[in-house]
């Protein structure tokens, strides 16, 4: 019995110290100098451990350091914007009870976030009940914008990447007449296959075989022979993150030197540092362009505070915050609500780090240019072409 | 102690009563949902950790799989709900009976098997209904998932607040509470002990092992089913991402923290599990660091659990006090 | 039938790869008697001793290799005092809720200290491979594939040799049958069962290595998917017997394949765990004979 109030007194001790170091660096903070009409208070909800943990971090780093640069110029319409990011695992309970917390509180008046669709379609019943605005920068699901009218995400319409790279990339640009593809088993790759199959279709080229494998596959070495054996003109990779460059490299491993198409990683530093081979195109909407001097600066200093490459979902993260921002200052002098902002978002258009972004009524973005990006033998990416295309082409 | 013990036997309908009408007022004091979803949340995780409980701790068989048998339930609900508009209350016993179903089913195979080699096809089974339900498109909607489960409606309310959700959940736990701790006294509760405690002597006293072992694995998927599908219209989504073997190792994790082959221990387990990692967030990515070192820490002082007995078999029995007091002794 | 071919192959050649990492699994199992869960981070830790030495010192497979069997041995040690030293006479859940523990605290502490971030590590052997002729079939091979093979082989039959053969070795199997009679003939049983954990950690660690660069990669959550693999081949091969283990490693990954071949990559789990449920309810030990697993049989859930 003395041993556990032992541990428990020890424990309570650890958990203070840790607690005043918390309080004693927000405080310290807060010296800002400046004056604010006000100050609005954000949600932040991101996977900041388990396996998305990368990714949530990101978040949190983009939307903390727009944040501060907003305020640094002298916040939103006057307003000094304040975020709190809490860490939802990547668990549906967890982000649900989260987003109860914010949108109860009522200082809240927006929540960014989350990173998974499970996580965001979860949430949905809740941020339509208390009328709260869920803006994410990467929910991949087709159906999460037009669930709610308080949905937003800056994903992009994936429906239009696949068509993209379907009419311009396979068609027009390598000119090929069979494809095979690869894809990751969740929800944003049935999204975004469907759309490109169709627009094979009307292109004329052939699907020899789409091929599912599960998240965490690690080892793709027999759906590599099984496409092979089919010899397609061009491989077409639909996945995030490092499974692209783990498909190429075993493409690679058997010597077979077909072109691939990846859609989903965009421009990943990652994925470029990962190919043993450099032979990887990809539609962008956005890359980390060297010669954009505000987006490199905002790379080089994420890589120098985290450690770590940004992919392009901290981008879509820091692009979030702005025209969240941007929606503020539309309210004018009128008063700070959360419908306020759900109104400044509806059909709000904005120059962001990752292109264009004009939101349609449904609440997500369509993209009307796209990069066609090629991995050069340093690891970078470059533009190999951009075009710029009516979506209602398709 | 001893005192203290013999006025709970003696006013323990008082207790028992006192203890039910504060958690039946719980939401009227608790004013903000995002409490009482906390408090949902720890229910729905008890009744989890004690049906897993069933298994593991009163059978002494280990099953590691039991988000398989939440999944049965929780996708029973959401189809049947949501595709095909039945009613949430009599979707509710027939995803129990049908998690019971395939509890049956593993425990056929599992009868041959002890230790180890059973909690491996416990697992397996458990990701085997992980990988079903995500390519199962047509039924399970797969990778999309199940969206816009209806709440239950009760006299023409529907119970989207988690305060009137609470009482669901409730119902649930206390349902199990009642009908376990009958079933505990019964001979099929003794036969389960026996079996955990000593099976050889048991079989020789005419305990039909297989059968009761069976009925065991039955009865905690039953009531993990019950809970999935009281779990379903809760989140209002459900996808296979919410099954993955993680859920069983917190049910896990919350059963041996609370105290295995008690009925209370689960509980406790559960409430302690929820209070650390709520209570815990400030501290960013540590969070996750702190509390693996205060699990392992729990498992040092206290092996048998919060509410753990010291003299069963689960605690180690004698040979392990023993060795716990050499080590103390060393370490002094 | 080239294709056919072509995939058994790969199926063996993913196969080593579990037998790789599940020998030292079944040591571990065998020496202590308990399941681990930590035995996926212990492979990851070994994968990133190897990053962090190519990254200091530049390509050198040799000192990597000693890196990675000197870290994860050391963290093996830890799991040892943390996990099982204590719970040797209490059920077997308790130390395995240590393991999901320690698991939780490293990938995290992991995630923290490595960056969440998955590294590259390419162009660390020469990335060359065979191509045999036969009948009119080609079949292409890797050097490194034949390496992991190779590499299977050796260790599997000089681990059978150090168990069977040497004092040393007959002392880690006493231990593992049964620590009190062990401990009757003098042998320093908490000892014996430590340094045979660590070998069985410092293995990992190894194959740690020839996973990341097999792979081109390794991040903080490597090792959990291979984990689960590493545990259905030693199950497969009665847990405790290395030889086994490994052919259990080799049946899951060719079984794997084949079910790819005839349906898809989605499925490679089901696949998996189906083969072995089924083998399991035929034969409840696995591929041991039962007669050697007497012990693990006996011992309580």
């Amino acid at each position: 019995m003395k041993k556990i109030t032992a541990l428990l007194l020890s424990l309570v001790l650890v958990l203070s110290i840790f607690v005043g170091c918390g309080n004693q660096e927000t405080t310290s903070s807060e010296d800002g100098g400046q004056e604010f009409k006000g100050t609005i208070k954000i949600g932040g909800l991101a996977p900041i451990t388990g396996s998305y943990a990368e990714y949530g971090k990101g978040f949190k780093y983009a939307w903390e350091t727009a944040i501060d640069e907003i305020n640094a110029a002298g916040g939103a319409n006057g307003y000094k914007l304040e975020i709190d990011v809490q860490d939802s695992e990547g668990d549906a309970v967890v982000s649900t009870t989260l987003a109860t917390q914010f949108a109860e509180d009522e200082e809240i008046m927006c929540i960014l976030g989350d990173f998974s669709s499970t996580c965001c379609l979860a949430n949905t019943d809740i941020i339509e009940r208390y009328g709260i605005v869920q803006f994410s920068p990467t929910c991949s699901s087709p159906v999460f914008c037009a669930e709610s009218i308080y949905n937003f995400s800056i994903n992009g319409l994936t429906s239009v990447e696949g068509q993209f790279a379907a009419k311009y990339m396979v068609g027009e640009y390598l000119g090929g007449e069979t494809v095979v593809i690869l894809r990751a088993d969740n929800d944003w790759s049935e999204a975004t296959a469907e759309p490109f199959v169709e627009q094979c279709a009307r292109e004329g080229i052939e699907i020899l075989a789409d091929e599912k494998y599960q998240l965490d596959e690690k080892d793709f070495s027999s759906i590599i022979t099984k496409a092979r054996s089919l010899d397609p003109d061009v491989l077409i990779i639909l996945d995030q993150g490092t499974a692209v460059s783990a498909i190429c490299n075993a493409c690679d491993s058997v010597g077979w030197d077909v072109p691939r198409i990846n859609i989903g990683a965009t421009t990943s530093q990652q994925v470029a540092d990962q190919l043993v081979v450099k032979n990887l195109l990809t539609p962008a909407s956005f890359f980390f362009d060297p010669e954009n001097e505000a987006l490199e600066n905002w790379r080089v200093k994420f890589r120098e505070d985290t450690g770590y490459e940004p992919t392009s979902h901290s981008v879509q993260a820091r692009d979030t915050v702005y025209l969240l921002k941007q929606a503020i200052e539309k309210i004018g002098d009128g008063e700070i609500t959360r419908e306020a902002i759900r109104e400044g978002l509806y059909c709000s258009e904005m120059d962001g780090f990752t292109g264009k972004i004009i939101f349609n009524p449904e609440g997500d973005i369509t993209r009307r240019a796209f990069y066609i990006c090629g991995v050069g033998e340093d690891s970078q990416w470059y533009v190999i072409e951009k075009v710029e295309f009516d979506p209602a082409e398709f | 102690m001893k005192k203290v013990k013999n006025t709970i036997v003696k006013y323990k309908l008082f207790f028992i009563l006192a203890g039910l009408a504060i958690l039946l007022l719980l939401p009227l004091v608790i004013t903000k949902s995002v409490y009482m979803r906390h408090v949902c949340n720890v229910l729905i995780f008890a009744t989890l950790a004690s049906s897993l409980n069933i298994i593991n701790g009163y059978s002494g068989q280990m099953c590691l799989g039991q988000a398989g048998f939440f999944a049965v339930g929780a996708y029973t609900c959401a189809i049947l709900t949501t595709n095909y508009g039945w009613s949430f209350w009599v979707v509710w016993p027939v995803a129990g009976c049908l998690a019971a179903l395939m509890g049956y089913l593993v425990s056929l195979p599992t009868l041959r098997l002890q230790g180890i080699y059973l909690s491996f096809v416990t697992l397996g089974f458990s990701e085997i209904i992980r990988i079903i339900a995500q390519t199962w498109t047509p039924v399970t909607g797969g990778n999309m998932g199940i969206k816009g489960i209806p709440f239950p409606i009760i006299f023409g309310k529907e119970l989207f607040k988690p305060h009137d959700y609470y009482y669901i959940l409730l119902a649930t736990l206390l349902l199990f509470l009642f009908i376990t701790s009958r079933i505990l006294r019964s001979r099929i509760g003794r036969a389960w002990i026996s079996i955990r405690e000593e099976s050889n002597a048991a079989r020789s006293l005419g305990v039909e092992i297989s059968r009761y072992k069976s009925m065991n694995f039955t009865y905690g998927a039953f009531w993990a089913g019950m809970i999935g599908a009281a779990y379903a219209p809760y989140v209002n989504f459900v996808d296979s991402s919410q099954f993955s073997l993680d859920t069983g190792f917190d049910a896990l994790a919350m059963v041996v923290i609370g105290g295995q082959g008690t009925l209370i221990g689960p509980i406790i387990g559960s409430v302690v599990v929820t209070v650390l990692t709520e209570s815990l967030r400030f501290l960013q990515y540590w969070r996750f660091v702190i509390y693996a070192l205060i699990i392992i820490a729990m498992m040092w002082v206290r092996p048998q659990g919060i509410a753990g007995a010291s003299n069963s078999i689960l605690a180690g029995g004698k040979i392990r006090r023993s060795s716990r007091k050499k080590a103390i002794s060393r370490n002094r | 039938m080239e294709y056919v071919v072509n995939q058994i192959i790969n199926g063996i050649c993913q196969g080593a790869i579990y037998a790789l990492i599940a020998i030292g699994y079944s040591i571990i199992v065998g020496v202590v008697g308990m399941v681990t869960f930590t035995y996926g981070e212990i492979v990851m830790i070994g994968a990133f001793a190897a990053y962090y030495t190519f990254q200091l010192v530049g390509t050198n497979l040799v000192l990597a290799i000693l890196a990675s069997f000197a870290a994860s041995f050391i963290v093996g040690g830890i799991v040892y005092k943390l996990c099982y030293e204590r719970f040797f006479n209490s059920p077997r859940h308790i130390s395995l809720l240590c393991t999901i523990g320690f698991s939780i605290l490293i990938k995290n502490l992991a995630q923290i200290i490595f960056g969440p971030d998955t590294k590259p590590m390419i162009n660390i052997i020469e990335n060359k491979s065979y191509t045999l002729e036969a009948f009119g079939i080609s079949i292409v091979i890797k050097q490194l594939q034949i390496m992991v093979l190779v590499l299977v082989i050796i260790s599997s039959v000089a681990l059978t040799f150090l168990f069977q053969k040497t004092k040393y070795g007959i002392a880690l199997r006493a231990v593992s049958q049964d620590k009190t009679a062990a401990y009757m003939v003098g042998i320093n049983v908490r000892r014996t069962a430590m340094v045979g954990n660590c070998i069985g950690c410092g293995f990992g660690g190894v194959a740690g290595i020839l996973l990341s660069i097999y792979y081109y990669s390794c991040s903080p959550l490597m090792g959990s998917s291979f984990s689960m693999k590493a545990f259905s081949s030693s199950v497969l091969g009665g847990l405790v017997d290395i030889r086994m283990s490994a052919l259990g490693g080799l049946c899951i990954g060719i079984i794997e394949n084949m079910g790819i071949m005839i349906s898809s990559a989605t499925f490679r789990d089901i696949f998996a765990f189906g083969f072995l449920i089924i083998v399991l309810i035929i034969k409840p030990t696995g591929f041991a004979s039962s007669g050697k697993n007497r012990r693990v049989k006996s011992e309580k859930g």
